[in-house]
C-alpha cells in the first residue's frame, strides 16, 4: 500500500511539472504553474487523508480507545468534545461549499469550543490526581505489577515467584 | 479553473464524510466502546447511574443537533449561538466536573 502511494506521489508530481515546464507563451505557462500546483496539491493532500482513512478503516492506526477513560470505560468529555468538533467541522464545510470563501469564525463557536475543550482538559486533571481512581472492565488503574522468579536449586527446579504491584 | 472548487469539494466531502463515518461504524459495532458513559463511581466502589452526565449528554445532544440544522437550512454564514445557550453548557459542565471530582474522592468521603 505504502509503495503504491509513493508511486503515486511521484506520478502527480511528475505531471504536474511536466504541464507546468510544456513549451508555450509567458502567460500561458504561468496559467498552466497554477494550475499544476493547485491540482498537485489538492491531489496529494487528498491522498495523504485517504491514507490516514484507510489506516483507520484497516485497523493499522488504533483508535478504539479514543472515547475511553484512563481508568476504563466511555468519557463524557471526549464524547462531547468529538460531537462539538464534528459539527462545527460539518457547519464550515457546507458554509464553504455554499459561499466559495472562508467565513469568519464568531467568538461564540470559539467559546463552545474552549468551554468544550476546558471541561476535557480539567476531567483529565481530576482523574490523574484523584487518590480512588479504580478501574474498571478492561481498564488500566496505572498500577505496574512486576512479577519476579527465582529458582532456588539447579537439579530440583524449585521455583518462587513473587508479584509486586506499585502504584 | 472551475473543475478544481468541484474537485476539492468532492474530496473534503469524502474525507469528512469516510472519518464521520468510520466513527460512527465503530460505535454502531462496539469496537469503540461507550460502556459506562453515563456512570460514574459511587462511594461504595462499584459505579452508578450518574445525573450530571446524563444532563451533560442531553444538552450537549440537544445544542448540537439546533446548530447543525441552522447551518443547514442557512449555509451561508454560522448560525448565532445565544448567551443562554453558552450559560446552560457551562453550567452543565460545571455540574459534571462537581460531580465527577466528588464521585473521586476529592471532597472528602469515608
Amino acid at each position: 500500500m505504502k509503495k503504491h502511494i509513493v508511486w503515486t506521489i511521484l506520478l502527480v508530481v511528475a505531471v504536474a511539472l511536466l504541464l507546468a515546464l510544456y513549451p508555450g507563451q509567458e502567460a500561458e505557462r504561468q496559467q498552466r504553474l497554477q494550475l499544476a500546483i493547485g491540482y498537485g496539491l489538492a491531489i496529494l493532500i487528498f491522498l495523504y487523508g485517504f491514507a490516514i482513512l484507510l489506516g483507520i478503516a484497516s485497523g493499522e492506526i488504533k483508535i478504539d480507545t479514543l472515547l475511553s477513560e484512563s481508568g476504563g470505560g466511555a468519557s463524557m468529555s471526549r464524547f462531547q468534545l468529538l460531537i462539538f468538533t464534528l459539527v462545527i467541522a460539518l457547519s464550515l464545510f457546507f458554509i464553504v461549499a455554499k459561499s466559495g470563501t472562508f467565513p469568519v469564525i464568531p467568538t461564540e463557536i470559539l467559546t463552545l469550543l474552549g468551554i468544550s475543550a476546558t471541561t476535557y482538559g480539567v476531567s483529565k486533571g481530576i482523574q490523574a490526581a484523584s487518590p480512588d481512581l479504580k478501574p474498571k472492565d478492561g481498564g488500566d488503574d496505572g498500577t505496574t505489577t512486576v512479577t519476579t522468579t527465582t529458582q532456588t536449586t539447579p537439579t530440583t527446579a524449585t521455583t518462587a515467584t513473587t508479584q509486586q504491584t506499585t502504584p | 479553473m472551475t473543475f478544481l472548487p468541484k474537485l476539492i469539494f468532492w474530496e473534503v466531502s469524502v474525507l469528512v464524510a469516510g472519518f464521520a463515518g468510520i466513527i460512527f461504524w465503530k460505535i454502531l459495532t462496539g469496537t469503540m466502546s461507550l460502556d459506562y458513559l453515563l456512570q460514574a463511581d459511587d462511594p461504595s466502589g462499584g459505579t452508578s447511574f450518574s445525573p450530571g452526565r446524563a444532563q451533560l449528554l442531553m444538552f450537549t445532544i440537544i445544542v448540537a443537533m439546533q446548530y447543525l440544522l441552522q447551518a443547514i437550512n442557512n449555509p451561508t454564514k454560522f448560525p448565532d449561538v445565544p448567551q443562554l445557550w453558552i450559560a446552560a453548557l457551562g453550567g452543565s459542565q460545571a455540574v459534571y466536573l462537581a460531580g465527577k471530582a466528588q464521585s473521586l474522592g476529592f471532597f472528602g468521603r469515608k
